[in-house]
């Protein structure tokens, strides 16, 4: 993949991001592997392929076996991965895709940087957390193995996952008044931590010295690097048994049948350019600014061409560095257009060209600080990505691209509820929510986005039990509950979200920090859909829920049944701290909607109302379609609200008058 | 329909976006067809009615923008203005 | 002369197996009558009766035990044909069983649907939205109630859900099982607005937190509920009417039986119970032959099941997947993928690369060579193929095979890859045996255990073929096709060998250091349930074996792992040994090095095993025969020297003392034994065909 360079910057990784080129620049001491069978047997490599699907499996495992962290287990906040002598993807594992982007660059400076002087040799393995060589920010640790045979470098296994804290000012490593850089967690460009199959102790205890949880970092270091040395051990194992060059080449023909498939399909869309956006709020605390996130997709012939053009100029807290923002985009090109080519992105890589310009939010140039990127602006960019790839595909003449269309995905920017205290057995705590990965998936062109079914890049999304939390945490939920109308309208509907509201419970206080985006801009509908929800973040102030249910005896479950005074709570908060008199309630975003609502099949909407799943009157006032009373479908007055509702579109809608795009 | 399909509800052909339900044209391939439609501007919460007053959180104004076909009155596309930006020309084809 | 008897209901075969005080064992095989399943297990009893030259109208005063295991649960699931339900729950809560906790809509899927998001979808609800009723009530962690239960609410929500005709009504409140006092009301409401509903209290099923997966468990209980009960107790009826004295005994997933009259209430625990048989059988077998580290497998036209036995003890699991539910259950783990004899070998387009599976032709059309319409070639094609299948003489002559369309369906792959069918048919059965290699070295690798220290036990119609290529490609050294002919009723020998068997658990959070009194009052709970439940079922103290664990975890990590209890009183000093022997459990699974202590260890569930011990008839040995000679030759492909003459041996004429040299092709009525070259044979004394990789 290449990238357009103003010619007067260095795209070196140290104040501007790395950018490869098109020819690593390597050492003559370290010589690459690169032969491969000209012909492979159809069997072999079908065995091959899945034996080197099952490395990437196993280290994965490994990893979360190790770790044992339940960042690395609900989060899935890692991803190991299988790159070529020259950095390029072959497999990715089925977790977290867009960390395992980043890591491909950092691989590539590794190569350029440090062949000469340490050197990499055969037992040599690499760490690095910086966000302008290849990590998507600075608690996203990488470690890079070469795996050798024969004295030359045949390819490289990869992990990255998210540390609990490396030091800096803020606990946890994402500091959320952080004005630049040096308030966050140091950046370690890429070191050599293990030599020659021994740790090496210093970088070691160096890489620990800083972290307030030194003996977890330490464990989770073990599980990346033991990670990575099992899946260099069955690497070395299946060129033992099946020959370098028969590896080699089915490496080269995983990459090659998936670039195959993604040509062929590119050939069936036209060339044009497709652009979305949304918005980032809150830049530091107090602020209320919002700041445009825009993606454009070109297509020219058989080259995808990403630009961030439009973008807003760097600010704040609210950064994405260029490794991370690129491995964003390209998330949903997997999902979208290689689900059958088991996600191996390669084939669309080289396909893909990035036109950026530095200096904005989503590519962001040194000093800015980055550590809060991954829950907003990259899972941002991840959908909006999926929206010019959708707006692309639709134009397809391939049906099987064009049933991938899809409205915009829920939680675009994750709504953090980080809390802290004392919890019911007197004992210390400090976590966040993980309920919001539940999220909700988007509408396509032929089928409702499934109500919180997750994110659309992230397989198997998993919300902790209620119970879970209940355990570990004091306080009890009130509720946990769909949302509806929380999907946008449409066609066919965007998926809905979910809701909850907590009560502190048996402790005195509960101190709560907010960290999002997305509350006042909601995700965009497609092709006449409407918007979805936006994350809610609400504090109901002397709410009293026991005094409340005593003499009731019913349970509240919705906010209108709360009493106390609402506080809006903003996207990023430090100070709201609950006690069991007060209620916490917080939602997240839906999907937005597919298509024109009025088109929607009536038999749908009163289906939906029926399940609950839409209210009726916004059955009525969005779809147009009127119930009869016992929730049947009234035909005649459907047809003539529909009418009436289509009138008056025709009515009040105006011709644009005001400036153009460019203007 | 010969052309090019561009969305659920428009096609390029012969040099022209149509909408693809009544044919109406919306105006030249080479223009944003957003300024051959009917624009409505509504507060968020006429687009989902769970979202709140954007004034509570930012000093921006946010709306809801929908895009409407002359011709059939159909929904071509919505989109969130904020600060009364042009209509994004988000769909260029050919 | 009295007899043990065990029947096997399967989707095509329903098998008996009647074993007398002699050891003699009789088998036999019936189609199963889907219709009526009751009714093809009495064919069966009466099939093997005959066998045994009884009359069928005398055998049941004569059966001392009969055991069952059935699919018929486990079908009504699968297939989606459950009962009306309706479910009761905390008021704020009604959609934890519609979100499944988000991942439901990929739960269980295979990797190719895995990494096809837009297709995900979560499965039709077990219990629809609007039979969902939620009662202001509520309970935390521990116990303490945060609300009373509102009757009124809850009577409301009853007389609303027999209004809308439900046939069972589930009942699950959040924290329900550590102040059960809510559900238990609820139920008596039930009682008595509609005493014939069927009821399930979650905290009756399951004890442990989890509201997802405990409220599927209670919701699916209710669903199987009606029609399992009524098959059971039809069951029942017809064994007693016929003569049989003691409670019929039904095979449940956690790998023994129970009487009937608990399954007809929680029918639940029988889901996933069909495999089960096979494993148990396994163990039975082990035990004899002392094998203490088995990988029992089950090939069958269309699904691989694998499970273990590890220090003579099949591995187990709390929980299960079935059409993306995940719900708690104690079963045997048992891991299957779609690779069996009827898996269609199919061509990429984009690679241009060879497949197989997880497409099967199933039983009808079946493979091309069945001559039954399919055109399509499957695994069962490749080996006739290759020669390992005799067209006349598989499964003892029962099916004449079509070697000519086996032909022509392999061609129809092989062509477009520029490969003849012989190769395709090679190529396919390596990968399909590399698939199952890979399951079964991945289900060993995450128990921490190393495959090489296992013996394969292959059963199933179509495991004997392949059995020794994966066995081999694991490193283990012996493969075992356990007693000839035995092996095609496998599941019912398995059923017919188990014993009673509870579980009890209590989920309660405890942190180091443990209180060794707090323990010991849990677990002296646990036991005395388990003792009065097995002596209510006729068993003396001699004849009960009380198990104790711990499921045990460190503080900041997730990963729980369960431990076995000393049994007796507990003393500190057993408190402090626990959680060594958890360290040293965790750090042979997760590798060493992993524990964190830092931040101390906890328990979270207690469990005892309850087993009531079963005297099961030995297995007899058999009359050697000697050396026996091959039956004849035929050109078989290897994939060392591709086709050679390879001796035809006649399994039913191999007895103990009987040796043989690969590769050599061994037919018998129920599976054919592939020996590959450089491996050796031996017949040994039960029966066992055992292959030395």
């Amino acid at each position: 993949m290449a990238t357009q360079a103003q010619p007067d910057i260095s795209w070196d990784g140290i104040d501007y991001p790395y950018v490869p080129p098109a020819q690593l620049r390597i050492h003559e001491s370290l010589e690459l592997q690169t032969d491969a069978d000209a012909h492979v047997d159809p069997i072999t490599h079908e065995v091959l392929r899945h034996a080197l699907w099952n490395v990437n499996t196993e280290h994965g495992n490994t990893i979360m076996k190790i770790s044992g962290s339940p960042i690395c287990a609900y989060g899935h906040d890692f991803n190991p991965s299988i790159l070529d002598e020259n950095g390029d993807f072959v497999f990715f594992g089925p977790f977290l895709q867009y960390l395992s982007a980043a890591a491909g660059a950092a691989v590539k400076w590794t190569l350029e940087n440090r062949s000469e002087n340490p050197g990499i040799e055969d037992g040599d393995i690499f760490l690095t957390n910086d966000p302008w060589v290849g990590s998507t920010h600075q608690s996203d640790v990488a470690v890079m193995a070469p795996v050798f045979w024969e004295g030359k470098l045949f390819c490289w296994v990869v992990n990255t996952l998210h540390q609990w804290d490396l030091g800096g000012t803020a606990p946890g490593g994402f500091n959320p008044i952080a004005q630049d850089i040096y308030w966050e967690t140091p950046c370690i460009p890429p070191v050599k931590i293990v030599e020659r199959g021994r740790m090496r102790r210093d970088i070691e205890e160096y890489y620990l010295r800083s972290s307030r949880v030194p003996q977890l970092v330490a464990l989770d270091l073990r599980a990346e690097i033991t990670g990575c040395t099992i899946a260099r051990e069955r690497i070395v194992g299946l060129i033992e048994r099946y020959g370098v060059g028969t590896v080699k080449a089915t490496m080269r023909k995983l990459q090659d049948d998936s670039e195959g498939a993604f040509v062929r399909r590119l050939a069936s869309i036209p060339d044009g350019t497709w652009t979305e956006e949304s918005w980032l709020e809150v830049s530091l605390p107090g602020d209320r600014g919002i700041y445009r996130n825009r993606v454009t997709l070109t297509k020219k012939g058989d080259r995808l061409i990403f630009s961030n053009e439009g973008s807003a100029p760097q600010e704040g807290t609210l950064n994405g560095v260029l490794a991370a923002w690129k491995g964003a985009v390209v998330s949903m090109l997997a999902s979208q257009m290689l689900y059958d080519q088991m996600f191996v992105i390669e084939g669309a890589l080289r396909h893909c060209d990035f036109d950026v310009e530095p200096g904005l939010i989503n590519c962001a140039t040194r000093p800015a600080a980055v550590s809060g990127a991954p829950a907003l602006i990259l899972i941002q960019s991840i959908g909006l990505g999926g929206l010019v790839i959708s707006k692309m595909l639709s134009t397809s003449t391939d049906e099987a691209m064009r049933s991938e269309v899809q409205s915009c995905m829920g939680v675009l920017c994750y709504p953090i509820v980080a809390i802290q205290g004392v919890d019911q057995r007197g004992a210390g705590y400090s976590s966040f929510l993980l309920d919001p990965v539940g999220s909700a998936l988007p509408a396509l062109s032929w089928r409702d986005g499934q109500d919180t079914g997750g994110w659309p890049w992230d397989l198997q999304s998993t919300m902790p039990n209620v119970e879970d939390n209940e355990l570990f945490y004091p306080f009890l939920y009130l509720w946990r509950k769909e949302l509806p109308d929380s999907g946008g309208a449409g066609k066919f509907r965007g998926g809905n979200s979910a809701e909850l509201a907590l009560v502190p419970h048996k402790t005195d206080v509960i101190n709560l920090f907010t960290i999002t985006s997305e509350l006042a801009v909601p995700g965009p509908g497609l092709f006449g859909g409407y918007p979805s929800s936006t994350n809610k973040y609400a504090l109901y102030k002397g709410a009293k829920v026991q005094e409340q249910i005593a003499p009731s005896g019913r349970m509240p479950t919705d906010p209108s049944e709360l009493g106390g005074e609402v506080d809006w709570v903003p996207a990023k908060s430090f100070d709201r701290a609950p006690t069991p008199d007060d209620v916490f309630v917080c939602a997240w975003a839906a999907a937005s909607g597919y298509g024109d609502p009025l088109d929607r099949e009536p038999q749908r909407v009163a289906d939906d109302v029926a399940a609950g799943r839409v209210t009726a009157a916004w059955g009525e006032q969005a779809y147009g379609v009127v119930l009869a009373g016992d929730g049947s479908v009234d035909t005649t007055a459907t047809k003539a609200r529909r009418e009436a509702l289509r009138q008056a579109r025709l009515d009040e809608g105006t011709p644009w008058d005001g400036p153009e795009e460019g203007q | 329909m010969s052309g090019i399909r561009l969305t659920e509800y428009l096609h390029a052909i012969d040099g022209e976006i149509r909408c693809s339900r009544c044919d109406h044209v919306l105006g030249p391939a080479d223009r944003n067809f957003k300024l051959g439609a009917l624009v409505r501007e509504l507060p968020l919460s006429e687009g989902n009615p769970t979202l709140r007053d954007p004034a509570i959180y930012t000093d921006s104004t946010v709306v809801l923008r929908q895009f409407i076909c002359p011709g059939c009155g159909t929904m071509l596309e919505t989109e969130i203005a904020v600060d009364g930006a042009p209509p994004q020309w988000d769909i260029r084809v050919g | 002369m009295s007899y043990y008897c065990g029947v096997d209901i399967g989707g095509t075969f329903t098998d008996c197996v009647l074993v007398d005080d002699g050891g003699t064992i009789t088998l036999a095989k019936v189609s199963s009558t889907p219709q009526d399943f009751s009714q093809g297990f009495l064919d069966a009893i009466a099939e093997a009766a005959t066998q045994r030259g009884l009359d069928p109208s005398e055998v049941f005063p004569q059966i001392e035990l009969l055991l069952h295991g059935t699919t018929v649960g486990t079908n009504v699931l699968v297939q989606m044909r459950g009962a009306k339900t309706g479910l009761i729950t905390t008021r704020g809560h009604r959609d934890a069983l519609i979100m499944m906790r988000s991942y439901g809509r990929s739960a269980g899927l295979p990797i190719e649907k895995l990494l096809h998001v837009s297709r995900h979808r979560k499965p039709d609800p077990i219990v629809p939205p609007e039979l969902i009723k939620e009662v202001s009530e509520r309970v935390d962690w521990a116990g303490d109630v945060f609300l009373p239960l509102n009757e009124e609410e809850a009577r409301q929500a009853v007389t609303e859900l027999v209004a809308e005709g439900v046939e069972g009504i589930a009942i699950s409140f959040l924290w329900g099982f550590v102040n059960s006092d809510h559900e238990r009301r609820v139920k008596e409401i039930v009682k008595e607005l509609a005493p014939d509903l069927f009821v399930s209290c979650a905290h009756e099923l399951i004890a442990k937190p989890g509201e997802y997966e405990r409220t599927a468990a209670a919701a699916i209980n209710c669903y199987i509920g009606p029609s399992t009960s009524r098959y059971v107790q039809r069951l029942d009826g017809a064994t007693r009417e016929r003569g049989y004295r003691q409670p019929l005994l039904i095979m449940q997933a956690a790998g023994g039986v129970v009487p009937a009259a608990e399954v007809a209430e929680a029918p639940l625990f029988t889901i996933g119970s069909g495999p089960v048989g096979g494993v148990i059988g396994a163990k039975f077998l082990a035990d004899v032959l002392g094998h203490e580290n088995v990988i029992a497998c089950d090939m069958g036209g269309t699904s691989f099941d694998v499970g273990l036995l590890h220090g003579g003890q099949p591995i187990a699991s709390s929980e299960t997947v079935i059409n993306q539910y995940t719900f708690y259950m104690p079963r045997l783990l048992i891991e299957s993928i779609g690779s069996g004899g009827g898996s269609i070998v199919w061509v990429d387009e984009q690679s241009q690369t060879l497949r197989v599976g997880p497409e099967s032709a199933g039983a009808d059309p079946g493979p091309a060579c069945y001559g039954r319409g399919g055109d399509r070639p499957t695994i069962t094609d490749a080996n006739v193929l290759l020669g390992r299948y005799n067209p006349d003489n598989f499964l003892g002559g029962r099916i004449t095979l079509d070697r000519d369309a086996a032909e022509r369906a392999l061609r129809s792959v092989s062509e477009p890859l520029g490969m003849d069918p012989v190769e395709a048919a090679a190529g396919a059965v390596r990968i399909v045996e590399y698939q199952m290699a890979d399951l079964m070295r991945q289900m060993t690798v995450e128990q921490g255990l190393d495959p090489r220290h296992f013996v394969v036990y292959a059963y199933g119609g179509a495991g004997a073929a392949h059995a020794a290529v994966f066995a081999r490609e694991l490193g283990c050294s012996e493969v075992v096709v356990p007693l000839g002919d035995l092996a095609s009723t496998w599941s019912a020998l398995g059923v017919m060998s188990s014993d009673v068997l509870h579980v009890y658990e209590h989920a309660e959070l405890v942190s180091s250091p443990f209180a060794a009194a707090r323990l010991n009052e849990i677990f002296s709970g646990l036991e005395d349930r388990a003792r009065e439940q097995l002596r209510a079922e006729g068993f003396t103290d001699d004849s009960i074996e009380l198990s104790r664990q711990a499921d045990m975890k460190f503080s900041l990590q997730i990963h729980q792992v369960d431990v076995p209890v000393p049994s007796g009183v507990l003393t500190d000093a057993d408190m402090q040994q626990q959680i060594e022997t958890f360290i040293e459990r965790y750090e042979a699974i997760y590798g060493k090095g992993s524990a964190f202590t830092g931040a101390g260890v906890q328990a979270g569930v207690f469990r005892v095993i309850g087993r009531g011990t079963i005297r099961t008839p030995a297995l007899p040995r058999l009359e050697p025969t000697g050396r026996v000679d091959p039956v004849g030759v035929r050109d078989v492909y290897w994939e060392s020297d591709g086709f050679r003459r390879t001796d035809i041996y006649d399994g039913a004429a191999l007895g103990p003392g009987a040796e043989l040299i690969g590769p050599a092709v061994v037919e018998m009525s129920v599976t054919t034994i592939v020996v590959q070259p450089g491996q050796s044979a031996r017949v040994d004394d039960y029966g066992s065909f055992v292959i030395t990789v």
